[in-house]
């Protein structure tokens, strides 16, 4: 869940709106995880999603982009910031964007 | 080439060819189900499968979209049951749908890596040694329990999956009983579902299979060290994670050990030896501190008290019993002294409490309870003693630049309220 809200947090503040699966790429970690703590974070509010604009003229299937809405911003920077020092204690695993 | 081999060719020929131009429509299909399979009929299905059939989109040539496509399958069976991949399984998914999952180090590698760790400073300690452990062995609890030792409360902390930070033991706690044992015996104990004598020395248990080691420091046991519920893929532990939860107890015993050893390096500093009462340094940087912080007209008031006739007690009755009267004033003051005050033992003979007054204060509670302090004499066998101190005072203000000052002023002035009251000679 964390690691999801840490790069909506990046693309947030690079004003991206990554869909689903670059969000799966960018966390490395399952899709049923990471679609799962989507589907949490928009439930609870701090997630909006919109689809692709199709084109016009085809039939290809949309995407979906997620941001994080801007009151949620707030509350996923204090958590990210909490997990990345305890990170930082344990050492291991370091979270998106903190390379 | 005989007729039916020609036929067979181009049978297969147009079977290949249809296979790979239904393939994507196909993929879509299945993304579909797996969308429903997952999601049952609602409109999070719609969505999801939406969202997977736009990703089988993107991936390039007809037969690698209906290869993910069937991984998603997978994954969504898999997930509906409950079932947890085998990592090979898992990986083939992942290399389906193009994720490069790193691969994870070897458990000795994590081992090695948790043991270094192990080196910081003592409160952080619980934090690494039970999310480190809990993470290496993918178990479902990490617990260590140090019970209580001279000034060391009893500490009982667990990791539990999925869940952050720390919590105050494992509830309920049926391993209470079997965690006394390993310590009592500085042995490993293993409990697993067909333990023979699980009931007697496990009652209540409920059926996660667990490891219990002592930590130690040669053969002074500390507390213990214990994981339960195995990976949801094991039944019960290994020989081997006995073996590497042993080498976490050692490495973590001697962080203990140092970090309890720094503690009493400290309180030695800062403390008196006979009364542990806090010494004169501590008092000192207490008042340097306490100046600082000292708001519009406040002061501190420096209540000194300098015990009467030790000489002749020393004298008449031995050093011993002279420490023992030391003692039971440093006793009796912390005790009596009001908490917001700070008491401690300055000098041989000399005891001074410091608090903090407002303008309308006159800190008579503390001067008061100090003096009843000496009130009642000191049983010692069938000796009575009647304990005697010179009292004085002085305040204390934030022009005071030397600390030491408002300090020896108070204890000059119990030193000669002391000369007084020995003008009434000492008699057991």
């Amino acid at each position: 869940m964390l690691e999801v809200l840490a790069v909506l947090l990046e693309a947030f503040t690079a004003q991206e709106q990554p869909h689903g699966w670059a969000i799966v790429k960018a966390t490395r970690r399952s899709g049923p995880t990471v679609y799962d703590a989507l589907d949490r974070l928009e439930d609870a509010g701090w997630v909006t999603a919109r689809w692709e604009d199709p084109l016009p003229g085809t039939v290809k299937a949309r995407r979906r982009f997620y941001t994080l809405t801007p009151t949620a911003r707030a509350e996923a920077m204090a958590l990210v910031g909490e997990m990345r020092q305890a990170r930082s204690v344990l050492g291991s695993n370091p979270l998106p964007g903190t390379a | 080439m005989s007729g039916w081999e020609l036929a067979v060719a181009v049978v297969t020929g147009l079977l290949v060819n249809e296979w790979s131009d239904a393939s994507p429509w196909l993929a879509r299909r299945i993304v579909q189900w797996s969308a429903r399979r997952r999601y049952g009929r609602g409109q999070r299905a719609e969505i999801r499968s939406e969202e997977l059939s736009a990703f089988i989109d993107d991936r390039p040539g007809k037969l690698l979209k209906l290869f993910t496509a069937m991984g998603f399958a997978m994954t969504a069976i898999l997930v509906k049951s409950g079932t947890q991949s085998t990592p090979w399984v898992q990986r083939l998914l992942d290399l389906l749908a193009g994720i490069r999952i790193p691969r994870r180090r070897s458990r000795l590698g994590e081992l090695q890596l948790l043991i270094r760790r192990l080196d910081v400073g003592d409160g952080q300690l619980p934090d690494v040694l039970l999310l480190g452990t809990r993470e290496l062995f993918d178990c479902r609890h990490t617990t260590f329990w140090l019970p209580e030792g001279g000034r060391y409360p009893e500490v009982l902390l667990t990791a539990t999956r999925d869940l952050d930070g720390l919590s105050d033991g494992p509830k309920p706690d049926v391993l209470a009983k079997l965690r006394q044992q390993a310590y009592m015996s500085g042995e490993a104990i293993e409990m697993y579902r067909s333990h023979p004598a699980r009931s007697e020395i496990a009652p209540g248990w409920d059926g996660e299979a667990a490891i219990i080691v002592a930590l130690r420091v040669s053969s002074v046991v500390l507390g213990t060290l214990e994981i339960t519920g195995p990976s949801k893929r094991r039944r019960r532990f290994s020989r081997r994670d006995v073996a590497m939860l042993e080498t976490i107890a050692s490495h973590a015993s001697i962080a203990v050990e140092n970090g309890r050893l720094m503690d009493r390096l400290r309180f030695d500093a800062y403390h008196d030896f006979l009364t542990s009462l806090p010494n004169r340094r501590r008092i000192l940087s207490d008042l340097e501190e306490g100046l600082k912080v000292l708001e519009g007209d406040q002061t501190i008031l420096v209540v000194a008290a300098d015990v009467a006739d030790l000489r002749q007690i020393n004298s008449q009755l031995g050093y011993h019993t002279g420490d023992l009267v030391l003692q039971e004033i440093g006793n009796r003051l912390r005790t009596m002294v009001p908490a917001q005050a700070l008491v401690g033992r300055v000098e041989g003979s000399g005891f001074a409490a410091t608090i903090r007054l407002s303008q309308k204060d006159t800190g008579q509670p503390v001067i008061e309870a100090i003096r009843s302090a000496f009130k009642d004499p000191m049983l010692l066998d069938t000796i009575s003693i009647q304990l005697r101190a010179g009292i004085g005072y002085a305040k204390a203000t934030r022009a005071d630049k030397n600390v030491e000052l408002p300090l020896q002023r108070a204890l000059d002035a119990a030193y000669r309220d002391k000369q007084e009251i020995t003008n009434v000679p000492f008699r057991l």
